[in-house]
C-alpha cells in the first residue's frame, strides 16, 4: 500500500460563529493510499466532518493543499470531482424525485449516457437492495435505506475514491452491519474509502488504518492492530479512551 | 475518465428541477391566475365607476405580468432555497458536481428564469380572457413583449439568489418580504407609470429610478400599450440587465460566504 492517492498537506480551517473564531482544523497532514479504507475517528467536534467536507471539495480550506496523484486538486477541481464520490452525514437526496430519477440525474450530471446509467442502476439497486424502491420518492425511505441509497448515488459514476461521512450514525445494529458489508465490498472493488465515524468497533473492523483526530489535530495514524499492540489494549475503543485520558492529564 | 461539459451538467440540473416544477405547475398556474383575474376584473370593470379610465385594465395587466416572476420568487423559490440551506441541503450535492461550484447556483437561476418566463407568458392570454374587448392582442408589440419578459425574468431569477443570500433564516422571510421587497414592488409602478409619478411628485420619481421594479413594469407596458407615456423601452431593458448582473454577482458572492463553497 505504498501507492499514495491523496496527500493532505497542512490543512487548516477557521470559521466564525457569532463573533467567535473557531479553529476546526489546525494543520492536518496525512496520506491516503490507493485502495485502502482509512477510518477517521474523533469525538464530536474533533474536526472529522470538516476535514471530510474539505476533501470532498464542498468547503475550502483556510490554508494548506490537497494533492491528487501529485497535483493540487484546486488546479482542476471538476476533474478531481469526477473521480470522487461523497456521501455526506445528512442525506441530501432530492425528496421530490423518485430513487430512479435521483440516480438517473446523478449519472447524467457526471456525463454518463442513459444506457450506461440504466445498467449501473440495475447493478447498484441489486447490490444495495433497492430494487423494490426505485419507483418511489426518496422521502418515503427509512433511515437505513436512505443511507444505502446515498452510498449507491455516490457510486453511480464509478469513482476511484469515496468519502463516507458517518454513514451508520443513528442506524439500528443490523442495518449498521449490512452497511459494513457494503464498505467491505467497496474495498474488494479497489475503491479507496475515507470512512468518518465515531463508532470505534466499526473503524476497527473495517479500516486498514485509522486516524484519530482531536481538537483539529491528528493524534495518531496507524493500523488498528498496531495501535492495540502499542497501547496494550484489546480493542480500539480502549486505545481511544486511554489516548483521551492521557490528553486530559 | 472523460471530462463532462459544464453545459451538460447545468442542463441536467435544470432538467431535474423542471421535473419537480411539472408536478407543481397546475397549482402554481391556478394560484397566479386567481391573482391576475381578480385584479384585472376589479381594475377594468369596477374601478371605472370611481373615475378610472376603462383602459386602466390593460395598464394594470402590464403590471401584473411584470410582477408574476416576482411573486413566484417571493412566495415559493426563495422560501425553498432558504429552507434547503437550513434543512436537507440538496444544494450541497450540486456544489460537489464536476463543475465550478458557482455554476450550480447559476443553473438554479437558469431554472427560475425558465419557470418565471413560462408563468408570465401564460398571464397574457388570461388577461385577454378577462379584458376581452378592452384589450386587442393585435396591438401588442410581440418582439418587445418577449424581450421584456426575458429580461425581467432574468432579473427576478438573479434576484432570487440574492434574496436567498440575505434572508438569515426561514422565520425572517416574511419580514424581508414586507420590509424590503413589497415597498420596492408597490412603489415600482405596479399601479402607476413613472411619468405620472414624475408629474405628481418629481423628487419621488427621481429616487424611484434606482428601483429596478420600475423598469420591469414600464418595459411590459411599452410592449402592450406603446412607447408614449413611458420610460424608453431600450433604456428599461438596459437597466433591467444591469440590475440582473448586480443581483447575480451579489447573490453568488453572498452565498459563497453563507454556504462556504469553493
Amino acid at each position: 500500500m505504498t501507492n499514495v492517492l491523496l496527500q493532505i498537506q497542512n490543512i487548516t480551517k477557521t470559521y466564525k460563529v457569532t463573533n467567535k473564531t473557531i479553529n476546526a482544523l489546525k494543520g492536518v497532514s496525512l496520506d491516503i493510499y490507493n485502495g485502502e479504507v482509512l477510518g477517521l475517528l474523533g469525538v464530536n467536534g474533533a474536526g472529522k466532518s470538516t476535514l471530510s467536507s474539505i476533501i470532498a471539495t464542498l468547503h475550502p480550506a483556510t490554508s494548506g493543499d490537497i494533492l491528487y496523484k501529485n497535483s493540487s486538486i484546486y488546479n482542476d477541481l471538476p476533474s478531481f470531482r469526477m473521480r470522487l464520490g461523497y456521501c455526506p452525514q445528512k442525506p441530501n437526496l432530492n425528496p421530490n424525485l423518485t430513487l430512479e430519477q435521483n440516480l438517473l440525474f446523478a449519472g447524467r450530471l457526471y456525463g454518463m449516457n442513459d444506457d450506461q446509467i440504466a445498467d449501473r442502476i440495475i447493478v447498484l439497486a441489486k447490490r444495495f437492495g433497492l430494487e423494490s424502491y426505485l419507483a418511489q420518492k426518496a422521502e418515503v425511505l427509512s433511515g437505513g435505506y436512505k443511507q444505502r441509497f446515498m452510498i449507491a448515488r455516490s457510486l453511480i459514476h464509478n469513482p476511484e475514491f469515496i468519502i463516507l461521512d458517518e454513514p451508520t450514525v443513528g442506524l439500528d445494529p443490523h442495518i449498521r452491519r449490512s452497511l459494513w458489508d457494503v464498505i467491505r465490498e467497496l474495498k474488494k472493488d479497489g475503491i479507496t474509502v475515507l470512512l468518518t465515524t465515531h463508532y470505534l468497533d466499526e473503524a476497527e473492523k473495517l479500516s486498514d488504518r485509522v486516524v484519530i483526530l482531536d481538537q483539529g489535530l491528528i493524534k495518531l495514524i496507524d493500523t488498528p492492530d498496531k495501535l492495540m499492540a502499542d497501547f496494550k489494549q484489546k480493542n480500539l475503543e480502549d486505545v481511544f479512551l486511554e489516548l483521551m485520558n492521557t490528553n486530559k492529564e | 475518465m472523460q471530462k463532462v461539459s459544464y453545459f451538460t451538467v447545468c442542463k441536467n440540473l435544470i432538467k431535474a428541477d423542471l421535473i419537480i416544477f411539472k408536478q407543481m405547475f397546475l397549482d402554481k398556474f391556478i394560484d397566479l391566475s386567481i391573482w391576475v383575474v381578480l385584479t384585472t376584473i376589479v381594475t377594468a370593470y369596477i374601478m371605472p365607476y370611481f373615475g378610472l379610465t376603462v383602459d386602466f385594465g390593460v395598464f394594470q395587466l402590464g403590471g401584473l405580468i411584470a410582477a408574476t416572476g416576482l411573486l413566484e420568487m417571493g412566495n415559493s423559490n426563495t422560501v425553498e432555497l432558504v429552507s434547503d440551506f437550513e434543512g436537507d441541503r440538496v444544494i450541497s450535492f450540486n456544489l460537489t458536481l464536476p463543475i465550478p461550484s458557482w455554476l450550480a447556483l447559476v443553473s438554479k437561476a437558469g431554472y427560475y428564469f425558465i419557470i418565471y418566463t413560462i408563468l408570465s407568458l401564460l398571464m397574457l392570454p388570461i388577461g385577454k380572457l378577462c379584458l376581452w374587448n378592452q384589450f386587442d392582442l393585435a396591438s401588442v408589440h410581440y418582439p418587445k413583449f418577449i424581450l421584456a419578459i426575458f429580461a425581467l425574468n432574468l432579473f427576478y431569477a438573479s434576484f432570487a439568489l440574492w434574496m436567498a443570500s440575505i434572508v438569515p433564516n426561514i422565520n425572517k422571510m416574511g419580514q424581508v418580504w414586507m420590509r424590503f421587497i413589497f415597498p420596492l414592488w408597490f412603489l415600482g409602478g405596479f399601479q402607476f407609470s413613472w411619468m405620472a409619478s414624475y408629474k405628481t411628485i418629481p423628487s419621488f420619481a427621481m429616487v424611484n429610478l434606482i428601483n429596478p421594479m420600475i423598469y420591469t413594469t414600464e418595459a411590459v407596458r411599452v410592449a402592450l400599450l406603446g412607447q408614449k407615456g413611458f420610460i424608453n423601452f431600450w433604456l428599461c431593458i438596459l437597466a433591467i440587465l444591469f440590475f440582473a448582473s448586480i443581483s447575480l454577482y451579489l447573490g453568488i458572492t453572498n452565498l459563497r460566504k453563507r454556504l462556504d463553497f469553493i
